[in-house]
């Protein structure tokens, strides 16, 4: 789903965000210019990136757009999950790992056993909203427990009815992603209570105007996608609040941002082995053009953005890599 | 010259200690340029020196910009003679243009910066995530250039041929407060029972405060029962003249009087490890070296003066730190510089 999205925004040669490639600065033509360009000259080399499918994405568009800038640099992006990400990137094998959720200690003690610094550095805040039609309603606020009587496998809940007492007979058509995606990890992790675990009989579709489409169309549907969706396309969609224990939260860029609406938001990561920011010329300025756009990108890859404190967080921890003495 | 490594900075504050040094009390300004270096050398003032046009000389204009007007820079000492040697060269390049060096420290100069009264803010070390807060709260964007690199060596005599490599644990023996340590052998068994000689700079340095933080533990902490100069080649001379010497500073005094003097190694725990220009710019020798930083209020690359200083002390970094005692930049670190130039003058109406 938000691999299709980024496809598309691939496809578009956008004008680039934050800096132009450099022949476009201008340049000294003499010494004498106060103000003038300096010649750059081209970053190149390789980076290779891998880790979770989630965060993909936004690595992916933020390389098209630095690319964009520094041709030279060839950057790959993998997708071999926030765990196996790790692996790879524990063993040296990786520049950066996108990840879903902070590093565990096992995975620490990899990197640590090999040598390799990781250095963490938010990049995007994740949502997931619980869609229905806008003329449900009933289905105002629903609890995970109920989320998850509907999703899990093997789930007798076939009418509204089935969930609460109170509400209509009304069947439920289901809408979600297909199996390949970040959200769908996601969602079954913290709903169903386990990654991948998901009942099967529901409409899939890895592009995530199908499900906007179905549950605009269908009085019963439900159906679940990252905010963004819910945000453009607000008027044919509502959003159900959900209860993750503390009571019924709306999914909302704040909400998100402040993970208060739990336990559907999460921050997105990418680690950048410490050792490499001094080895590779590339690497720090991509990382720095990823956090100087970062509402751009968040945005263009469906995501978030970060808060300015989140901003700062991560821009200063850049800043003091390597510096310390 | 040995201004660099003895700058006084009048106000040591962190973030939780605001300077109360008024705004315009520490800056000298239209003072001829041979007697401002004199008087930093010399009486140790701490002041940030401001480098101006003399007289009534009209203002640069080339590329049609007109560099005229004052740019304001406060922070760090111990950045403070690379920004002020930049300052200098650049007064004389645009008499129009005046540049102004505060010495509030890192910590009284980023707030000062952070409340949109300076331009430019030097800096021995990063921003910290609480002052980046306030800096973003007061909508103060920022781009940090690192400018230089700084390393501290350690010197014994010549005639020393036991102390190749210390570990920080014994350079703490030695240094802290209260150490009672006098003689070689009780820095180490093994070593001569020589009597140990101190040399260092003394307690207005930026160098007294960075190896008293990272050596022993807490920055100002020291035993105070040693020679202290302000001149680094009282040092020189004091290790060069006692077979039982040993002291610290800058590491390009070492590397001006390498042949009277010993290089000693540190091991941090990951070895020994000898200060050199590589190791200092790589970071590799632990924990006495570190970059220097000026940071650059996005907005203020709006004023041509601001911008054209920023790119002067980039275009002449090399002689700037060697005229500052400071090690220069890689390759790679100076591109970055440059580049972060050129995305800053590209976007600046942005800002």
């Amino acid at each position: 789903m938000r691999v299709l999205a980024l496809a598309c925004l691939c496809l578009l040669v956008l004008p680039a965000c934050g800096r132009e490639r450099p022949g476009a600065a201008p340049q000294a033509t003499t010494e004498d210019d106060p103000l003038g360009g300096f010649e750059e000259e081209d970053l190149g080399g390789r980076l290779a990136i891998d880790g979770s499918s989630t965060v993909a994405p936004l690595m992916t568009f933020a390389a098209e757009r630095f690319r964009v800038a520094e041709p030279g640099v060839r950057i790959s992006v993998g997708v071999s999950g926030t765990g196996g990400g790790f692996e790879r990137f524990c063993r040296g094998e990786t520049d950066l790992s996108n990840a879903s959720r902070r590093i565990e200690d096992e995975e620490k003690a990899l990197c640590d056993k090999n040598g390799v610094r990781p250095l963490e550095l938010a990049v995007a805040n994740d949502g997931l909203s619980v869609v229905v039609n806008p003329e449900n309603d009933w289905a105002t606020c629903l609890t995970v427990d109920q989320l998850k009587r509907i999703w899990e496998p093997g789930s007798k809940v076939d009418a509204w009815r089935d969930l609460d007492p109170s509400f209509p007979d009304e069947n439920i058509d289901l809408y979600g992603p297909g199996t390949d995606s970040g959200t769908f990890d996601y969602f079954t992790d913290v709903i169903v209570g386990e990654e991948g675990k998901s009942r099967t009989d529901y409409n899939a579709s890895e592009d995530d105007n199908v499900v906007v489409r179905g549950v605009s169309s269908q009085r019963g549907s439900l159906g679940y996608l990252g905010l963004s969706y819910l945000l453009e396309n607000s008027g044919r969609l509502k959003a159900a609040e959900v209860d993750g224990g503390d009571g019924c939260v709306a999914p909302t860029v704040e909400t998100v941002q402040n993970g208060s609406y739990k336990p559907l938001s999460r921050p997105l990561f990418t680690y950048a082995n410490l050792d490499r920011l001094e080895e590779k010329p590339a690497l720090e300025p991509f990382l720095s053009f990823v956090l100087e756009n970062e509402p751009e990108l968040a945005r263009g890859a469906k995501f978030v953005p970060m808060t300015q404190t989140q901003l700062d967080e991560a821009t200063t921890a850049l800043e003091a890599a390597g510096n310390a003495g | 010259m040995t201004f660099t490594r003895s700058t006084q900075e009048l106000h040591r504050t962190g973030t939780h200690d605001p300077p109360s040094r008024p705004d315009t009390g520490c800056e000298l300004e239209n003072s001829p340029k041979g007697e401002e270096m004199k008087r930093f050398r010399t009486s140790m003032i701490a002041v940030g020196i401001a480098l101006a046009a003399l007289a009534s000389v009209g203002a640069a204009i080339a590329g049609g910009h007109a560099i005229r007007g004052k740019v304001t820079a406060d922070g760090s000492s111990t950045v403070a003679p690379f920004a002020q040697a930049a300052a200098e060269s650049f007064g004389r390049k645009y008499r129009g243009a005046q540049v102004t060096v505060g010495v509030s420290g890192t910590g009284g100069g980023f707030e000062r910066f952070c409340k949109g009264e300076t331009d430019l803010s030097n800096a021995s070390r990063p921003i910290k995530l609480s002052e980046a807060h306030i800096c973003h709260q007061a909508g103060i964007g920022y781009i940090q250039f690192l400018v230089a690199n700084d390393g501290i060596a350690l010197v014994v005599n010549k005639s020393n041929t036991w102390a190749k490599c210390l570990s920080t644990q014994e350079l703490k023996k030695i240094w802290d407060r209260g150490s009672k340590v006098d003689s070689w052998r009780d820095v180490r068994a093994g070593f001569p029972n020589q009597p140990l000689k101190l040399f260092g700079p003394g307690t207005d340095s930026g160098t007294f405060e960075f190896f008293t933080e990272k050596i022993n533990g807490r920055a100002r902490q020291s035993r105070s029962d040693y020679n202290a100069s302000e001149d680094d080649n009282v040092l020189v001379r004091g290790v060069a003249g006692e077979r039982g010497g040993l002291g610290y500073f800058g590491l390009s005094y070492y590397l001006e009087n390498a042949s009277r003097l010993n290089l000693v190694a540190v091991n941090s725990g990951a070895g020994c490890v000898k200060p050199s220009v590589a190791t200092v710019q790589s970071r590799r020798y632990k924990p006495l070296s570190r970059g220097l930083f000026v940071y650059a209020k996005k907005k203020a690359f709006n004023r041509d003066v601001v911008a054209a200083f920023v790119r002067h002390m980039i275009l002449n970094e090399r002689p700037t730190s060697r005229t500052a005692h400071m090690v220069p930049l890689t390759k790679s670190q100076l591109a970055k510089a440059k580049r972060q130039y050129n995305t800053a003058i590209q976007n600046r109406r942005k800002y």
